[in-house]
């Protein structure tokens, strides 16, 4: 009996003791051994919400995503990391080094490091071979991939993504927050060998979808601007080129082409994603583009009508201190060298002295009124990152010359839209046309939000932008801008050749800013249109500019079928003979054509450097500046533009 | 249930109280029953038991079977899952490669290859005595791309 009693004693002890940990284990640390478990058994994979896509305005895709594998690691799963780079770097097409340093980053022992990336996005065969190795401690998870199946057109508006999502440039950028959705989680139990447990503890937060974004880019007219602005530059070895359309009746952007030049390593060729979208972020003095601002305020004001008559010197001092301002070329054809041109003479002459004239009659602050009232110095209403207000001179700091260089395009800076901007306010009868990218974006339900468009505001009277759009309609005609006559259609617009400021001050003799801006048809105003070439070899808008202005706004009148303003072509004709008499072809070099036209600028830049010169302006030209007249004006060291004025020189 | 009364034996003692005891009268007696016998009672018993049987055996069958059933439909659902998953990755890939093949390069790169090249300049005939002719308007209806898209993006749940 006593033997039984000590051994039930002792039983009771034991199980007592045990007990008593199990309670201890369970009531007292129970919490933080439950944390732990929970901690070794869960695995939290992130799953990125797929980008929304990027349409054109016909709802072609211009960026998509795809759904694509990428492979992780969780380290602390992984037995040998050096065998398992190894194998796996050959497959990824990855750095081995690279590899194992990833496998083997296994954390602390209080953080163990469970998800490192190591290849993201991989093709689906790829991912197959990755997935038959069977290697520890690797995962697959879907990731969204970004695609541009329409390539390199629009690719600097439409910009980049980083590899992990975030949109660095462009629309991308912009519009990142609505594309970007929203991340979700998968959170599984994995045994210790990283296998999924079946049937435990599973939860999953789906990742939202981002929302699609639909432009105003037009892709086949985005393509055309892109393709003949290129043709272009590679032909007269300009460093760079933008144009812009724009749909007058409704702001749209149609199409905005940046194109870099060649250089001493790279072939020329369309903006990438990452370039700068030229039209809305480079700055540049328009030149004679923004004669338009001053003769339209100067109408708008009454200071001048089309026909107030002016007596203008090829050359205009307006301060004894200063180098006079002077006309692109000497005025031989009148006598005593002074013409006498209405205001219309002088916008179709782009006269420097008869614009200074006009400007002459203006206040100061009406000048920088005019200027502001157009839109410069301030931001586009086009969403766009960085997007620069432009700079402007104030009043206040004219002093002898500044009303003087703003009236004809100098010491102002201005991005491409800006000007449109103005052209397309006079297109639309004096109120403004607040340009957009953005046409509508769509949620993930397939319901459409169309973007607001901001409303427009008078500048000037209806009368004054029709007068100023017949005073352009005779720049094209019979003026500076005759390359950029459509058959079939009446065109307004402006030549621009601005010398470009030298960093050491002052302006430099060759390189130069030509560009041309108008809209078509005059007399029902549907697309305006931008194009301006940097530092081309050609030097002069009207030469340059004016045949791709041509070119991208004749597709686009046809391709969305407007209906012809001119049969019997009597403008086309009249500008025809006016180029013919200058000599020039207004032709756009394309396929065989732009072969001949670079290997024509590289024997001209050969002659040139064997001269010991630097290179000569052109002989022929649509405005038909002889390369003595350029030298001379330049020479004066003042602000020189604008293609000659006189047809009958044209010669 | 038919309670027979069972006739007193005429010979029988009458019974003395017990101290202390209710006094049980003839109502009392009358609800005494006699018990079935033997053999029905154990048929009855057996009933019991095989109809106890037979529901148990049928719950469990039919648990099994809707367990089974309910396992079926989920490698069925995920089965679907999987499918819809693939196909929308199929039509995602399809767009993309329909999306490429239609864009402008690789029309002109397609139009290259077929040997055809870029038209040189054009030339426009000027007609004197041609006059803008009135032109009826168009009326075709025309489908803004948008307006159709709202049906196709539902049906297509997620995919964009």
């Amino acid at each position: 009996m006593r033997r039984l009693g000590v051994c039930s004693a002792l039983l009771i002890l034991g199980f007592g003791a045990l007990a008593a940990r199990v309670g201890q284990l369970q009531l007292a640390s129970g919490g933080k051994y439950k944390d732990l478990s929970v901690e070794l058994a869960l695995h939290t994979v992130p799953l990125t919400a797929q980008r929304g896509s990027v349409f054109d305005r016909n709802g072609r895709d211009l960026a998509m995503s795809i759904e694509k594998t990428t492979v992780y690691a969780d380290p602390t799963l992984v037995t040998d990391p050096a065998a398992e780079a190894a194998r796996l770097a050959p497959v990824l097409h990855a750095d081995e080094r690279a590899l194992l340093q990833r496998l083997s980053e296994k954390g602390s022992a209080g953080s163990p490091r469970r998800f490192v990336y190591l290849a993201h996005t991989i093709d689906d065969g790829v991912a197959r071979i990755v997935q038959a190795l069977k290697l520890p401690g690797i995962g697959f998870v879907p990731e969204s991939a970004r695609s541009y199946p329409a390539g390199a057109v629009a690719a600097s508006v439409i910009g980049r993504v980083r590899s992990d999502g975030p949109g660095l440039d462009g629309v991308e950028r912009q519009y990142d927050r609505l594309l970007a959705g929203k991340p979700g989680e998968l959170v599984v139990e994995q045994d210790p060998l990283g296998h999924d447990i079946p049937n435990t503890q599973r939860t999953r937060v789906d990742a939202q979808r981002g929302t699609d974004v639909v432009l105003t880019v037009d892709e086949d007219l985005q393509w055309q601007a892109e393709y003949s602005l290129l043709d272009q530059v590679k032909a007269t070895g300009a460093k760079s080129g933008m144009a812009v359309v724009l749909d007058v009746t409704n702001g749209d952007v149609l199409a905005m082409a940046s194109v870099r030049g060649a250089t001493a390593t790279a072939r020329a060729g369309v903006a990438g994603p990452g370039d700068n979208n030229a039209p809305l972020t480079d700055l540049f003095e328009p030149g004679s583009t923004n004669k338009l601002i001053t003769l339209s305020w100067a109408l708008e004001h009454g200071h001048v009508t089309a026909d107030t008559k002016f007596e203008v010197p090829d050359s205009i001092r307006v301060d004894p201190h200063v180098a006079p301002y002077r006309d692109a070329e000497p005025h031989h054809g009148a006598p005593d060298g002074i013409e006498h041109w209405t205001t219309a003479d002088i916008l179709r002459e782009s006269s420097n002295v008869g614009t200074i004239k006009i400007a002459q009659g203006m206040r100061n602050q009406e000048v920088a009124d005019g200027m502001r009232a157009f839109g410069l110095g301030e931001p586009t209403t086009i969403d766009w990152p960085y997007q620069p207000a432009g700079l402007l001179l104030s009043p206040s700091r004219y002093y002898a010359t500044g009303k003087y260089s703003t009236a004809i395009g100098y010491g102002v800076a201005v991005t491409g839209m800006q000007m449109l901007d103005a052209f397309a306010t006079i297109a639309n009868g004096g109120v403004t046309r607040p340009p957009h990218l953005l046409d509508a974006t769509i949620d993930a339900k397939g319901a459409r939000h169309s973007a607001v468009v901001p409303a427009g505001t008078r500048v000037v009277s209806t009368n004054t932008a029709s007068v100023m759009t017949q005073m352009l309609e005779g720049v094209v005609a019979s003026g500076t801008g005759a390359c950029a006559a459509i058959p079939s259609y009446v065109v307004a617009g402006k030549t621009g050749t601005a010398k470009k400021a030298l960093a050491t001050g002052g302006y430099g003799d060759v390189a130069t800013m030509a560009s041309f801006i108008g809209f078509a048809p005059a007399d029902h105003p549907r697309f305006a249109t931008l194009v301006v070439l940097d530092e081309n070899n050609l030097s002069y808008g009207g030469e340059v500019a004016a045949p791709v202005f041509s070119e991208i706004t004749q597709f686009a009148l046809q391709q969305y079928g407007v209906d012809p303003t001119d049969l019997t072509n009597t403008q086309y004709s009249a500008a025809r003979a006016t180029a013919a008499a200058a000599g020039a072809s207004c032709a756009l070099p394309h396929g065989s054509d732009l072969v001949a036209a670079q290997a024509r600028l590289q024997a001209r830049q050969a002659r040139a450097q064997s001269q010991g010169a630097v290179e000569a302006l052109p002989a022929a030209r649509a405005g038909g500046v002889t390369p003595g007249r350029a030298r001379s004006t330049a020479g004066a060291g003042t602000t020189a533009d604008s293609l000659p004025p006189d047809p009958s020189k044209h010669t | 249930m038919s309670a027979q009364l069972s006739p007193r034996p005429r010979n029988a003692p009458h019974a003395t109280p017990r101290p202390g005891s209710p006094n049980r009268g003839d109502s009392a007696r009358a609800r005494l029953t006699v018990a079935p016998e033997v053999a029905r009672r154990r048929l009855r018993a057996r009933l019991l038991m095989w109809a106890a049987a037979l529901v148990t055996v049928a719950s469990l069958f039919t648990l099994v079977a809707f367990h089974v059933f309910a396992a079926q439909s989920a490698f069925t659902l995920e089965r679907l899952s999987k499918e819809r998953t693939n196909e929308q990755l199929r039509y995602q890939r399809l767009r993309e490669q329909v999306a490429s093949l239609s864009s402008a390069e690789a029309v002109i790169v397609a139009a290259a290859k077929l040997g055809m090249v870029q038209g040189g300049t054009v030339v426009s005939l000027s007609v004197p005595s041609a006059r803008p002719a009135a032109m009826p308007p168009d009326k075709t209806p025309v489908e803004s791309p948008g307006s159709s898209y709202g049906k196709a993006k539902s049906a297509l749940d997620a995919a964009p």
